[in-house]
């Protein structure tokens, strides 16, 4: 009966792990102990790629605070998890956070990871931000008061493309990848068009991993729309499409998602971008883009974008909230966060700012994205700044 | 008609990517019995050594080609030697070696994640992405590219298989193992070839296909998924079934993305559907081995 | 006589254990201890599955995931009542293991890994294009703990049910393993053409195993529904998949004990190992996986069998 035995001593080994880390649990924090916040992000899977870049302004931003002699009196510390982009995971590595006692949790990793682990920050009472995600369903499906969305939403971005390209459009293609993000961009896209009387004359989906996307273009082409909207965020399938869109002399006008920010794309497929209309919330002639730019580029020497900016503008807005509670007090900073009206932050269009209203777990602002065209193999600044200007 | 001549373009350069993937299996399966699922890492680390060679170092680009494809097949030999030869000649069974290479697909992918990064990386195209007119269509410079590549491949492969002297030592293994030995055939020898073909094979797949998408350190499982099921649709055991079994995977995913109606999100699980189908109907796929029982 | 009362004493410790821990667990640690459990569920039946019967099957998670959005579809969108839901989750989840089982049984080895494959795959992509039925790939979720018998499944009490569970499954699968039809499914796997000369009906010994331990899946995925009343479809993908093989393999293969060893061991190395060396986990992980396959064919437990043997040698029975 060797099974039932090493069962047995495997549990009690975990017994013990566990009754240590009972004791270890009350924490005293010392007079000037630091504020511990907690990131989440995907070091390993499908995320890493945008996760990574955004703790590049985590980073960033914390030393900031920290060399201008941190908040409160205290140090900044960030604890870092890895949920390698699976759900469960997320839960899981929110609830230690919450034992680790963190005041904040940031989630970069996917957001269906983030929806699951607001069921840990729901539970726990712990405030919890997404700096980035545009999944409108972020805050509508559970009622988490503990939770924030800072990024801009998909439904956000379709409006402003839809008032941006006015009258233009009666017959629009919309495209997009099978990936979460993909999908519910997607969804949100086709809401919004259908209820701007816009029609849908062939709508696409490219699988994971597709080796050539001919097919689906050759259904938009029959359809003959007037423009191309483009919902999809997964690197290499947004490449094909473009070489394909090309190859195959496709006219229509392409105008896609704030996925299209990232210039990894102008490596990827240089020249066969121009043209093309984007979302940003990243609006280069902003005092405050400018001052990040050069904080980011001191340090990394290249020019910064858009993810790297949510992630600072998810630890300084943590950190004012943090400064009006007054106390590194989760409930206080909760309710700091309700209290922010606003703030001007790195991302969002100029002459707009950030706030959570009282019942509104919503940060970005609505007329907050721009508009920009890729011009020689280059991202110009913004065209368009309509929906803030009016 | 412009666009099935299209869709013919599109499946003859999907099913070419796919029946090398396939074939890269059945160039390790028939000599050794080894189903080898690290073939779409294959394919990944050759997309990056081409990144290496042709992006960073500049090389031209059939020397840069070769001296990708050589590295990935020096580590599919490698990986034959400390790997699967060990097991072999303890005589474990053959799952074990199968499995090992399953855990050698971890390995790989987080090796190239690790070299390479996270990121999407951009591998230049032989002949650029021009298009050569032919009256009714324009066929994409690469898609033709694609297709020669991966005809000639397919074809050099049959011939050595069935003409050469050496092909016929592959098919002796494959035939029985122990009469093959004692014939005289070196074992190691050819299972280290078969191994380094395998890897140069699965690493054209993935140099060809690179310059349309991208590198990256996830593309590995979905071209060994379709490689595999290629392989199963056409027959395993010859190389006729590869070409076969790739086309008509890819004429099937293709037609169904085309003109099937229903939302393409759905139509995407369309071919997935019907390899279960097939696999019901005609388990040993569309061309039957040869020289197994 | 007293080999079965050591047994009897092993059961009931390794039940008061896990009630204990049950019931003094809290917070993460909770949340670890329950999706191990629920994770160690699945790899008894897999090693069931695939080290006692070697069917290569890569359905065990699409079953999970099946009982999970069964469960959860019928008791809040259709309102049945909760074992009403769990008895008709069973029900079609051993439908739909019997309707893949069946044909698969006409399928060798690597055919079935592929059949079984392109049906998880299918899986995936029908419940992220599912639309509102299904909840997209943001699955299903903000639905409340279920209550049964007056107390809620939730904190303490889920995990006393999940712990059942586990010890049910791992009791159960024990038993079949020692009886003829674990012997019969090892006649199975090791050559089929002897067994059937022994008189085992082949086609019928695979159907039952695969029905079975794919409803138990099923049955596992049921309560995983409720771990985080989260119900996501990527949690159910192929990669999932394959750790569950390697943790079978890692564990021992065709050994219960093995299979509980390699879930712990896999399921807690990201939780620690992910502080010690950031990224490489996976890296680190991969190598011990090929070096463990390798050198230690008979896993994790092969060679506790090995070091028990040395360390005090037991007298011939």
């Amino acid at each position: 009966m060797t099974k039932t035995r090493l069962t047995r001593r495997a549990l009690l080994a975990g017994t013990a792990a566990a009754a240590t880390a009972a004791t270890l649990k009350a924490p005293a924090i010392a007079q000037n102990a630091p504020i511990k916040i907690g990131v989440i992000t995907d070091r390993v899977a499908n995320s890493a790629m945008w996760a990574t870049l955004m703790g590049e302004g985590v980073e960033l931003a914390t030393k900031q605070v920290n060399d201008a002699g941190g908040v409160l009196g205290r140090r900044i510390e960030l604890a870092w998890e890895d949920d390698q982009d699976r759900p469960d995971v997320s839960a899981t590595r929110a609830r230690k956070l919450i034992g680790d006692g963190v005041v904040m949790i940031l989630s970069l990793s996917s957001s269906t990871a983030a929806q699951q682990a607001q069921t840990a920050t729901l539970e726990g009472k712990v405030p919890h931000m997404s700096p980035s995600h545009s999944a409108d369903t972020l805050t509508t499906r559970l009622n988490n008061p503990y939770f924030f969305q800072m990024g801009p939403l998909a439904s956000f971005q379709i409006r402003t493309l839809m008032a941006y390209a006015g009258t233009r459009f009666r017959r629009v293609a919309l495209l997009t990848d099978n990936s979460a993000l993909g999908t519910v961009n997607a969804t949100s896209f086709r809401q919004g068009l259908q209820q701007g009387n816009i029609q849908i004359v062939a709508d696409e989906t490219f699988e994971r991993g597709v080796t050539d996307v001919t097919p689906a273009l050759q259904r938009v082409r029959a359809a003959n729309p007037e423009g191309i909207f483009h919902a999809g965020i997964l690197g290499a399938e947004m490449a094909l499409f473009f070489r394909t869109y090309h190859q195959m002399g496709l006219r229509q006008p392409v105008l896609g998602s704030f996925n299209l920010s990232i210039p990894t794309y102008l490596d990827l497929v240089p020249g066969l971008l121009e043209g093309v209309q984007f979302i940003d919330v990243y609006d280069d002639v902003k005092p405050e883009v400018v001052d990040f730019a050069n904080r980011y580029k001191a340090v990394h020497n290249k020019d910064p974008f858009s993810l790297p900016a949510y992630g600072y503008d998810g630890i300084m807005l943590t950190v004012d909230a943090l400064r009006r509670a007054g106390a590194p007090d989760r409930e206080k900073l909760r309710d700091a966060m309700h209290a922010t009206r606003n703030y001007t932050a790195v991302i969002g269009a100029r002459g707009t700012t950030i706030g959570f209203a009282p019942d509104r777990r919503i940060g970005f602002p609505e007329n907050g994205c721009v508009v920009r065209t890729i011009a020689n193999n280059k991202h110009g600044h913004a065209v368009w700044r309509g929906l803030a200007a009016s | 008609m412009t666009d099935l001549l299209e869709l013919a373009v599109s499946i003859l350069e999907a099913g070419g990517i796919y029946a090398l993937m396939a074939l890269a299996y059945l160039v390790v399966l028939r000599p050794t019995g080894i189903i080898n699922f690290a073939v779409g890492e294959w394919a990944t680390l050759a997309s990056f050594f081409s990144v290496a060679t042709l992006g960073w170092w500049n090389l031209p680009y059939i020397p840069g080609a070769v001296l990708a494809l050589a590295g990935v097949a020096a580590i599919g030999a490698l990986t034959e030697q400390a790997t699967v030869r060990p097991m072999i000649e303890r005589g474990a069974p053959i799952l074990t070696p199968i499995l090992i290479l399953l855990g050698m697909v971890v390995v790989y992918r987080e090796a190239a994640a690790l070299g390479f990064g996270t990121q999407n990386l951009r591998v230049p195209p032989p002949l650029g992405f021009g298009r050569i007119d032919l009256g009714p269509i324009a066929i994409p410079m690469q898609s033709a590219v694609v297709i020669a590549v991966s005809g000639i491949m397919l074809a050099g492969t049959w011939a050595f298989f069935e003409r050469t002297i050496w092909g016929k030592a592959f098919q002796a293994v494959a035939i029985d193992r122990v009469a093959a030995g004692l014939m005289g055939i070196n074992l190691r020898l050819v299972a280290a070839f078969s191994f380094a073909g395998g890897a140069a094979i699965a690493g054209t797949a993935g140099v060809l296909q690179a310059p349309l998408t991208s590198a990256h350190y996830l593309m590995g499982l979905p071209l060994a998924i379709k490689g595999f099921s290629a392989l199963v649709i056409g027959g395993v055991g010859r190389v006729e079934g590869c070409i076969l079994g790739g086309l008509v995977l890819a004429a099937c995913e293709r037609l169904v993305m085309r003109y099937a109606p229903i939302p393409s999100g759905f139509a995407i699980g369309v071919p997935l559907l019907l390899m279960i189908l097939f696999l019901l109907v005609r388990p040993t796929g569309l061309i039957g081995a040869r020289g197994r029982t | 006589m007293n080999a079965k009362l050591a047994a009897a004493i092993g059961w009931l410790a390794g039940a008061a254990i896990l009630a204990a821990l049950s019931l003094t667990l809290t917070g993460y640690h909770a949340d670890l201890f329950r999706k191990l459990l629920l994770t160690a569920t699945l790899a008894v039946g897999y090693n069931f599955q695939f080290g006692f019967a070697g069917q290569i099957a890569f359905s065990h998670y699409a079953f999970y995931g099946i009982g999970a959005y069964a469960i959860t579809i019928l008791s809040t969108r259709f309102g049945l009542a909760l074992p009403v839901a769990a008895l008709a989750t069973i029900g079609l989840s051993a439908l739909l293991a019997l309707m893949v089982a069946i044909p698969a049984n006409r399928l060798e080895g690597f055919y079935i890994a592929l059949a079984t494959l392109a049906f998880a795959q299918l899986f995936v992509v029908v419940m992220v294009q599912g639309g509102d039925f299904t909840g997209g790939p943001d699955g299903l979720f903000g639905f409340d703990a279920p209550t049964i018998f007056g107390a809620r499944l939730a904190g303490a009490n889920f995990m006393l049910v999940v712990s059942a569970l586990f010890l049910a499954n791992l009791a159960l699968f024990a038993a079949l393993g020692r009886s003829w039809f674990g012997r019969a499914c090892r006649a199975v796997r090791d050559d089929p053409e002897a067994a059937a000369a022994m008189g085992v009906d082949v086609a019928r010994t695979r159907i039952a195993v695969f029905t079975l331990t794919s409803s138990l899946a099923a049955v596992a995925g049921m309560a995983y529904a409720f771990a985080d009343n989260f119900v996501n479809p990527f949690v159910f993908g192929i990669d999932a998949m394959f750790v569950l093989l390697f943790m079978v393999l890692i564990g021992g293969a065709g050994r219960h004990a093995g299979a509980v060893v390699g879930c712990v061991f896999l399921f807690m190395l990201p939780e620690y190992l992910g502080d010690l060396v950031g990224r490489f986990h996976l890296l680190a992980y991969g190598i011990l996986m090929v070096v463990v396959m390798m050198f230690l064919p008979n896993g994790i437990i092969g060679l506790w069998d090995r070091l028990a043997k040395r360390l005090r040698p037991e007298p011939a029975r």
